[in-house]
């Protein structure tokens, strides 16, 4: 937001050879201001926070805003273990990957998006979670027709028309944010 | 005055298009101008944003904090809500309050703007729109209150955002963002400072006024889930929780609590793993809910934000929420 204080520059700087700068009663603003304020603009779509809850997230079903521009969410959860390694619905011993659906993703809806946690322990979910915990991202994979469950983006179509709300279920952490991904070239959208 | 119809969509400029003769009522100008009004009747981020724990009860009061708009907008409150057994009956009512300190179940303390209606089977989840409501300038605080006739249900997801709107009005709202009115560009007029200052103007009101929610960790004030502090363990974390705010690394966040303790000395660490952090103080002996709030600066985009609780050995803490919301250009 540094530009906010930025001093509004109008000097002409064309050149009267193009014709078409005749045209009009006064001359046009500067290309650089004109760009900085169009940059200003376009910016200002993209400016989501993406948000993050915590909670015992065991099949939760929330909807999640998706801004205007966005074509993915990269899954970003919190898992945690206790010290005797239990797992995050305590009934097997292997490591429970986060899993997570978005009911518009995939090449079919509702595709499960997994992410590994760990290859040494297993979650758990009780609260308070007071043992170790880690941060897993999601790959930053983009897979239209994605095999089962495999570890990727959550691929949506992306509007300009508004922020939407997107229906995930959540399973197997304790903390969730969902990272979006923007178009590159939101005059592609 | 008629209002100022909104934009369906935000339509982007290409560069090229800046380039040679600009005309106030053609492209670009005039489609920046749409652009910003599009801003200002469609932009519309999640103010309060939480999971409560799955707590399944008759009757609850979710308190959460809430920094609305500078121009008393509409707001759409979502819900996601779970029955927890057949034929549960539950009425959720949506209240605000402006006091400094407003305890859950103090009826003078709220005002009841909105309500949701719903019959549940077992483990029956929905999202829905519970209601869309108008919230003053003034509010300090949310309130969801779910009142059951039959049964248990638990409120899961909270979720409140501007609601869109097709048509915005001309004068000028306190936010100081100022539409771009239809008026104001005709084939070969000028282009004048008016017309840049003012996008560029709404541009920033519209953001600074629209605060946004960066992180959440909340429950019911109906048996609430306590922290027991012992010697053994005087600290006990209670929420980690991952974020994501693209580019604004650097950028302040206020974070909010409500609380209450039993004891003295007892505490709140709310900060950035790995960054900042602030230590609230929980006063005692005090037999209401609390609230404090305190801002930090992140030191990166992708924050993870984390919540311990001291206290005396023997000492309950029951933490209503902790929040994180991040208002553009802090």
């Amino acid at each position: 937001m540094a530009r906010e204080s930025r001093p509004v520059r109008l000097a002409w700087a064309g050149t009267l050879a193009d014709a078409d700068y005749v045209q009009g009663p006064t001359p046009p603003a500067r290309l650089e201001y004109l760009v900085a304020l169009a940059d200003r603009v376009t910016a200002a779509l993209t400016c989501h926070a993406a948000p993050g809850v915590a909670a015992r997230l065991n099949g939760r079903e929330m909807g999640y805003p998706v801004p205007p521009g966005c074509k993915a969410l990269q899954p970003r959860a919190i898992v945690a273990w206790d010290a005797a390694g239990k797992t995050g619905s305590g009934t097997t011993t292997a490591p429970a990957p986060v899993t997570i659906t978005a009911a518009s993703s995939g090449a079919t809806a509702a595709d499960v998006v997994e992410v590994p946690t760990s290859d040494t322990a297993s979650g758990v979910l009780a609260w308070p979670p007071v043992g170790p915990w880690a941060l897993v991202v999601g790959a930053e994979v983009w897979e239209p027709s994605p095999t089962a469950a495999m570890d990727r983006l959550l691929e949506l179509t992306p509007t300009l028309d508004e922020c939407a709300l997107e229906v995930v279920t959540v399973d197997e952490c304790v903390g969730v944010c969902l990272r979006p991904i923007w178009v590159g070239d939101l005059l592609e959208v | 005055m008629t209002d100022i119809t909104t934009p369906a969509s935000f339509v982007p400029v290409a560069y090229a298009d800046l380039v040679g003769f600009v005309n106030a009522a053609g492209h670009p100008i005039a489609r920046l101008g749409d652009n910003a009004n599009w801003l200002i009747g469609r932009h519309c981020p999640p103010v309060v944003y939480t999971c409560p724990p799955e707590h399944l009860t008759l009757d609850a009061m979710h308190v959460v904090p809430i920094a609305p708009s500078a121009d008393g907008l509409d707001y759409e409150v979502w819900l996601g809500v779970l029955g927890g057994g057949a034929g549960a009956s539950m009425t959720w009512r949506v209240a605000w309050s402006s006091a400094a300190a407003p305890q859950p179940a103090t009826a003078g303390d709220w005002t009841t703007i909105g309500s949701y209606t719903d019959t549940l089977t077992a483990a029956e989840r929905d999202w829905v729109l519970a209601d869309t409501v108008t919230i003053p300038a003034t509010a300090t605080h949310l309130r969801i209150e779910q009142a059951g006739t039959s049964g248990l249900a638990a409120v899961t997801t909270i979720l409140v955002r501007p609601a869109q709107r097709a048509a915005i009005p001309r004068a000028a709202p306190a936010s100081g963002a100022v539409p771009w009115d239809v008026g104001m560009a005709f084939d070969g007029g000028p282009v004048t400072p008016e017309h840049l200052n003012r996008i560029w103007r709404t541009t920033g009101a519209v953001l600074a006024d629209r605060v946004q929610a960066v992180a959440a960790w909340s429950q019911s004030n109906e048996l609430p889930l306590l922290v027991s502090l012992t010697t053994a363990q005087p600290f006990i974390p209670i929420a980690r929780i991952p974020a994501w705010l693209e580019g604004q690394g650097g950028c302040k966040v206020t974070l909010r609590i409500g609380a209450l303790a039993t004891a003295a000395g007892c505490t709140i660490t709310v900060g950035q793993a790995g960054g900042a952090s602030h230590t609230f103080t929980i006063p005692h002996p005090v037999a209401t809910y609390t609230y404090q709030s305190a801002q930090i600066t992140l030191t990166h985009e992708a924050p993870v934000f984390y919540a311990l609780v001291g206290g005396p050995d023997g000492a309950d803490v029951a933490v209503l929420y902790i929040t994180a919301d991040w208002r553009p250009g802090d």
